[in-house]
């Protein structure tokens, strides 16, 4: 086998490794954090989910180095609509909030470009499918896709409310976005496309 | 660009998994090439044109 075919499941592994770890951090902080009276110490373990952020991100950019061409072309056009996409909501926002829109945070910028990358790679591999005449498989991945991500952000939701945890909705936005992303990344580079 | 891919792989016997394989790419990308929706690289055109013994220009011809 190529070595170009194993990348995705190598990805999914190092990407679902590092979101294992970003749940363990967002829970560990809120239970930790309170406790520790060292200002240094807790703003450590307060700052610990950028970790597997920076991880997440490091699985995005090894798999990017293992693909091929194809591939690797399309991953750029996807990050070229996010950011077009980002560039224009976030400006046309900013313009609105003068005239009495809610003030945003960084992280739905972050979210808004997560999204626009994933939703532009899933239609670019969904397109692919459907050209080689494989809309039942396309169709299937949708299905699957919806699956994973609602059934992977309500046990994060379970664990946080188990926790003892209150989970601001931006915290379940943002695993369901990673979740979004990690499963894009599989669907559209897997051999078999029928993961 | 126009290409003979599909034609030569299939005079072989293989299937686009088999080529791709040869070639260290996705079978999505031996797809892509084979319906024109992808050009490859110089660096691809002159791997497929060895693995199959030919000029780049027996395959590949401008659209």
């Amino acid at each position: 086998m190529a070595p170009v075919v194993k990348a995705p499941r190598r990805y999914f592994i190092e990407f679902n490794a590092a979101l294992v770890l970003f749940i363990a951090s967002v829970v560990g902080r809120k239970l930790l954090a309170p406790g520790i009276a060292d200002p240094v110490l807790r703003d450590v373990i307060v700052a610990s989910p950028v970790l597997p952020v920076v991880l997440c991100a490091l699985a995005v950019f090894r798999f990017y180095h293992r693909m091929d061409e194809y591939h690797r072309l399309q991953l750029l056009e996807a990050l070229a609509f996010s950011a077009g996409v980002t560039a224009v909501v976030s400006a046309s926002w900013g313009f609105l909030e003068d005239v009495g829109l809610p003030h945003l945070q960084m992280f739905d910028a972050m979210m808004v470009m997560m999204l626009s990358w994933a939703a532009a790679a899933l239609w670019l591999g969904w397109k692919d499918k459907i050209s080689e005449g494989r809309g039942g498989a396309a169709l299937r991945s949708v299905a699957m896709t919806f699956l994973y991500v609602a059934i992977g952000t309500a046990t994060f939701g379970f664990i946080m409310v188990v926790a003892g945890f209150v989970t601001p909705w931006w915290e379940l936005a943002l695993f369901a976005t990673v979740l979004f992303i990690a499963r894009m990344g599989f669907f559209i580079f897997s051999k078999t496309s029928a993961c | 660009m126009l290409n003979k891919l599909r034609d030569l792989r299939a005079a072989r016997g293989w299937s686009q998994a088999d080529l791709a394989d040869k070639l260290n790419v996705s079978r999505q990308t031996v797809n892509a090439i084979e319906t024109g929706r992808y050009d490859p690289s110089l660096p691809l055109a002159f791997t497929i044109a060895g693995l199959f013994k030919l000029r780049i220009e027996d395959i590949f011809q401008p659209g």
